[in-house]
């Protein structure tokens, strides 16, 4: 059984983890998109 | 560094890289977690690329590579078994370097190279800790710079019959972004199993006392497990140890030769009776697995 630090560690990890993954997914998608948008000729690079 | 690959300290090592390093428990089980969906992922990317037929001409080498690849991984998967020390680990290696000792000629060389000794104990335990973190990496790596490399040559594959039509995709940027939303979504699903369901030390272990009942190896051992329960002790007068190492050995070079044996799928025509042998394959080791776990 884990004793309330040992958990509080683990959900500390885990949502420090998930938001970091989370921030880095939107930011690769917004990535992606615009290079899709980019590539389909909707925006013309300068 | 924190681990210690001796017997005397090993088990108790661990347990400090658990309890007393700060996010010890978290390196720890993110690295066994990832080394299990390693190993599923390569297992289903060996099975689409088959069922896909994309081992045909001209990406011959790169299933060779694959297949090797594999084995290496599984390599990994024994050596770094039995590093922890404690019960179940010393008496899976026990029993799983006992299996190979049937093959002729060469079983009972290859298994003295990896015990070291008559018994498994320190020679074993610091061989293993060599071929995880030294020989097998190297070899691993060269072997994937390969792989990545005829990769890079030969393009993706498509399936069999399919007109290639649309224009390549560049690798970078366009692909490589596709490619890192898939591995953070691996990453946050390797973070949950981390966290939520870290791996566990049992109790250290004593060669000196007989095996627990109900060992059982790691479930990706477990086809084979099985198939060794599963045939009695000898079969025609040929002992059944021999006879399923001997199948299993003609088995992974026919996996291996495959894309030399389908003739069709060299020619660019469809070949089901290789689609049927991947889907039996698939079915039996999914079997045994579940049969293992639960029995």
């Amino acid at each position: 059984m884990l004793t309330f630090p040992e958990l509080h560690d683990r959900m500390v990890v885990l949502a420090t983890g998930l938001v970091m993954v989370l921030g880095l997914a939107y930011i690769v998608n917004k990535m992606r998109v615009r290079r899709k948008k980019a590539s389909s000729g909707d925006i013309q690079d300068q | 560094m924190y681990y210690q690959p001796a017997p005397e300290h090993a088990y108790e090592s661990i347990r400090t890289i658990v309890n007393d390093t700060p996010h010890g428990w978290l390196v720890r089980s993110l690295h066994a977690w990832s080394a299990h969906l390693m190993v599923g992922m390569l297992f289903v990317h060996m099975f689409s690329v088959f069922l896909l037929k994309a081992y045909r001409k001209p990406r011959e080498l790169m299933w060779l590579s694959g297949v090797a690849l594999l084995l290496l991984v599984l390599g990994f998967g024994f050596t770094g078994y039995l590093l922890p020390w404690d019960t179940k680990a010393y008496f899976a290696t026990l029993i799983g370097t006992e299996v190979p000792k049937s093959v002729p000629l060469l079983g009972r060389w290859g298994v003295s190279l990896i015990k070291g000794a008559e018994y498994v104990g320190e020679e074993t335990l610091t061989r293993m800790y060599s071929f995880h973190v030294i020989v097998l990496p190297l070899i691993a790596c060269a072997v994937i710079a390969f792989h990545l490399l005829l990769n890079q040559f030969s393009g993706v594959s498509v399936p069999v019959g399919t007109p290639v039509t649309k224009k390549p995709i560049p690798f970078f940027p366009d692909f490589a972004y596709r490619d890192l939303m898939a591995w953070l979504a691996g990453f946050a699903v390797l973070l949950i199993l981390a966290t939520l369901m870290p791996k566990e030390l049992g109790e250290k272990a004593d060669p000196m006392a007989s095996a627990p009942p109900g060992m059982k190896p790691e479930w990706f051992f477990l086809p084979l497990y099985q198939t060794l329960r599963m045939v009695p002790a000898t079969v025609l007068g040929i002992d059944g140890e021999l006879l399923v190492n001997a199948v299993l050995g003609i088995l992974i070079g026919l996996w291996a030769l495959i894309p030399f044996i389908d003739r069709n799928s060299a020619r660019g025509l469809k070949s089901p009776l290789f689609t049927a042998i991947g889907i039996l394959l698939i079915a039996y080791i999914a079997g045994t697995i579940l049969a293992g776990y639960f029995t």
